[in-house]
Order: structure tokens, then sequence, then C-alpha cells
């Protein structure tokens, strides 16, 4: 989930540098992020946009905090077992506990260049989509 | 004093037949003496309560007063008065009536009474009693002024209050404003630096060496303008943020410093002086004070010569704090600029020949401050700086 179409342009190059070859959906703000994920209005076929088993969240998201989507996820059963890993550039104490508070599963904050996010976002290829076993959704 | 009536100048007269009272005031009228005769000790005294200059009696009328009628009038003045009274006695008496009365104002005259004397005397009376009222009249307008004080500094009291309360919102403001844009800032260098990034990383084969070259100049522009605005945030972070003590090992802090910058190792030797003491610090200022401290000991090298820095804590038992002393032997400060460099953006060298965003030493200073110590230096220009950093020593 990302609104700055700079940082999404850099993200969709590091996923393409770390060749992830999984389906990826850009939430452009909270709103839309929560309407995918009860499959209401334009996203209510399931088979057309399935749910997604790793979000990538960024907190600075207008409509809607980035924090409070979080908060909704993990009140709903069905998305429990979604895994939210916060990517943000915010290293704001309280925003850090915040999100651990309310179950993101990992934090970690946007480097500075393009190129070391694409480092980082291999190693998030690597850990999660590589490692980690995901709960079946 | 409640009511400010004017200096009646008269003399009450009380003799014991009005043709003796009418003798007296025809006596004394020629001298411009004005005088009022009264019919009895009780009038009279009703005439004292009014306002008047002097008394004049006869000493057998003072004998008949039983119900002390003329004490009741003396005892009821207020403190700058005291009527006098002029007494014509009687030769060969000895004891006197009045004599018992607290703050008398009594003059005896024995008769026979020669006109000059008589004159005199109430001349002399008629004058202490208009000093009496000039005595009262400055009261009153020292009082006045008292109270115009009072009224004067209350209301500068309150507007010093009103300015402070101002003066305190716009530093709020200030502090506010600061954060915000310094967090604002950083996500259009990342986009500027990212988009750099892209451009010598997938375009690299269409761009010739000059390109390759302006490239990286907007990648190290964009760098340290976000070093700046970083710092920036942290002076904002440690200027506002909240703050709490706790008993902090210095040694493990200064390690946990050294570990995290090899490059302090690297560019020359740190020693400690261990132990070094426990102190009553914010773990996350206290640990940017010594990175700052120590990165600018380790950065501000003399050519040719590899910096040693040397880290060791005194006791100030006196004052129940800790100076944690970091000596280098790099190119030293004059000392004219001792105080300029704890200010924001306040260097010595301009960032061409060190580089730095000129806020570290501000940050430390907030800091120390925050956590209720101190920070200083002694230095001398070519042999090394020796910064000390104090603080409340752990319970």
């Amino acid at each position: 989930m990302e609104d700055n179409e700079d940082d999404v342009f850099f993200m969709k190059r590091a996923v393409k540098e770390a060749a992830i070859s999984n389906p990826v959906f850009v939430a452009a703000d909270g709103q839309q992020a929560f309407d995918y994920f009860s499959a209401s209005g334009q996203f209510s076929d399931r088979s057309a946009f399935p749910l997604p088993a790793l979000v990538l969240l960024d907190l600075k998201l207008p409509r809607k905090r980035g924090l409070d989507f979080l908060g909704w996820l993990r009140e709903q059963k069905a998305f429990q077992s979604v895994v939210v890993v916060v990517l943000t550039s915010s290293r704001e104490p309280s925003d850090l506990k915040e999100a651990y508070r309310l179950g993101a599963n990992s934090y970690l904050v946007k480097p500075s260049s393009a190129n070391s996010l694409v480092a980082l976002v291999k190693i998030i290829k690597s850990y999660w989509l590589d490692l980690n076993v995901f709960d079946s959704v | 004093m409640s009511a400010s009536p004017p200096f009646q100048e008269r003399l009450l007269i009380l003799m014991p037949s009005s043709k003796d009272a009418q003798r007296t005031v025809a006596v004394l009228s020629p001298a411009g003496i004005h005088s009022d005769p009264c019919l009895s000790l009780s009038q009279l005294c009703e005439e004292i309560k009014r306002g008047a200059g002097a008394a004049l009696l006869t000493e057998e009328v003072i004998l008949e007063d039983s119900q002390d009628c003329l004490g009741e009038a003396l005892g009821d003045e207020p403190p700058w008065s005291n009527f006098p009274l002029i007494v014509l006695t009687h030769p060969g008496r000895t004891a006197h009536p009045l004599h018992g009365t607290p703050r008398l104002n009594l003059t005896l005259v024995e008769r026979p009474v020669r006109f000059l004397t008589l004159r005199s005397v109430v001349e002399a009376a008629l004058r202490h009693r208009r000093q009496q009222y000039e005595i009262r009249d400055t009261l009153l307008q020292l009082t006045q002024a008292q109270k115009q004080l009072a009224t004067a500094n209350r209301d500068l009291e309150n507007r010093v209050q009103e300015r402070t309360r101002k003066l305190q919102e716009t530093i709020t403001e200030l502090e506010a404003f600061s954060y915000t844009v310094s967090h604002d800032l950083r996500s259009p260098l990342r986009s500027i630096g990212g988009y750099a990034d892209v451009l010598q990383t997938d375009y690299h084969a269409l761009l010739n060496e000059e390109g390759q070259h302006y490239l990286s100049k907007i990648k190290s522009g964009v760098e340290r303008l976000d070093l700046l605005v970083q710092d920036v945030l942290a002076y904002s972070r440690v200027a506002k943020g909240e703050i709490h003590l706790e008993d902090v090992d210095l040694t493990n802090t200064v390690n946990d410093v050294i570990d995290s910058y090899p490059h302090l190792r690297e560019k020359g030797s740190v020693t400690i002086e261990a132990p070094l003491p426990r102190v009553r610090a914010h773990p996350s200022y206290l640990t940017q004070c010594v990175s700052n401290l120590l990165g600018n000991a380790v950065k501000f090298a003399r050519p040719g010569v590899p910096s040693a820095v040397n880290i060791r804590a005194e006791e100030e038992a006196a004052r129940n704090q800790v100076r944690i002393w970091f000596e280098d032997n790099g190119i030293g400060i004059p000392a004219d600029q001792f105080h300029e460099i704890f200010q924001i953006f306040g260097r010595v060298h301009s960032d061409r020949a060190y580089e730095g965003t000129g806020i570290g030493l501000a940050i430390v200073k907030k800091a120390a401050e925050r956590m209720g110590g101190s920070v200083g230096l002694t230095s001398e220009l070519g042999k090394g700086s020796r910064f000390w950093l104090s603080l409340q020593r752990a319970a």
C-alpha cells in the first residue's frame, strides 16, 4: 500500500529486480485497501482480486491512516493470518509501538536510496516469500 | 484614617463663666487668633471631634468631668493626631487629674496669666496642630503612591505573564513547524535521490562520463541535504521529545557506539579509562551525545596525524554529577569560538574542509541540558580539544 507515485515506481522496480513473480497489487489509499479486503465495490470479484498473503503497509496514507487499516484488518477473523510488514519512512517510536501493538508482523524503515530498496525487497522476498510459511487464506 | 477634613485653625475655649470666655476671645482676637467659646465640657468634646486647632480651658472645668468625656474624645484620635490642650491652673495645686490620659499634649499655664504668655502658648499649640495635619496629608499621599505602585506592579506582572505565554506559544509553533517541514522534506528528497540512483544503475550505458559525473553531484547534494534534514529532526526530537531518565551503564553505551561506527576504530584509536561510572540519562539521547562527540573527535584530525581519542570520567561529588571527558589530538578550536560551536549551524570550518551539518554539537548541548547536565570544552589550537559532558550520577 503506497500513495506516493514515485515510491510506487521505485517499489515496482525493486520487485522486478528481485524477480518476484507473484502478482502484486498496489492500493493507493487506506480506503482502497479496505475495499479490496472486504471485497466491496470494484473488488467484489475474488477471482480477479484474490486475497493477498503478504501486505507491505506504508503508514502515511491519505484517507484512513495505515495504522487504522491494520487495526481493522486484525479485528477480522478471516484476515488474522495475513502477514503485514510495515514499510514506512517513519522512525517515530510512537508509530513503532502502535504498529506492533496492533499486530504488525514486522516493521521496516524505507531506505533512502532506490538501490538499497532493491536490496531490501530482495531480502523480503528471500525471507517472507521463499522461507516463511503462509496460512492458507 | 477615614475622612480628611481640612485643618480648622480655631481655638476652643471653655471657661467657668461666659464673661470669662468673651473676655479671653476679645484678648486673643487682635493677635489674629480665632476662638470659639463652648458652653459645656461635652460641647467642647464634640467640637474637638469635629476638628479644631487647640483647646483652652480651666482646671475647674476638668475636675467636673465625671464622665471623662475629655479622655474619651482624646482616646479616639488617629495616630497622627495629638490634640493640644492648654489648661489654666490655680497656684499651689500639685496633683493634676488629666495626667493618667495616654498621649496627652498638655500645656499648664499658671494664673494670673500674662497676655503675652497666653498668646505665645496658643500660637505654638496652633502651629503644632497645623504640622500634625501636614503630616496627615503626607501620609495620605504616601498611601496613595503605594497603592498606585502595587497596581502598576500587578499590571506589569500580568503583562509579563501574557508575553511569556505568547512567547511560549511561538516557540512551540516554531518547533512543530521545523519538525513537520523536516519530516515532509524527506519524501521528495528520497524521490530525487531515487531517480538519480535509477539513472545511474539502469541507464549507465546511455550516459557518458560527464553525465555520470553530474548524476553523482545530484546524489551527493541529496545526501547532504538528507543528513541536514535528519539532524534538524534529531534536534527537534531532543528539544521537544519525551524524556525518561534511568540509570545507564556508560561503558556499555560507549562500546555500543564504537561498534555501530566501525570507521571510528579505522580512522584512529579510541581508548577508554575504565570503569566509567553509571549515569542518570535518557538512553537514546546519551547515545546521540556520545556518538556526536566521538565522531567529532575522530573527524577533526590533524593532517598526517592519526586521531587518538581518550575517554575518561571524573566524579563531581559536590554537585552529585559525573563529568565525562572526550580528549582528542585533533586540530583544536580557537577560544573565541567556544560558545559558537554549540549553536545551530555554528561551524568553525566550512563543510568543504570537514563535512558535517553544523548541528551535531547543538544536539549534544540540548540533550545534555534536558538530562539535567551540561557540556563544555577546553582546547588548544593545533594540539587538540577536550570536550566534557556532565550528567547526574546514577543512584
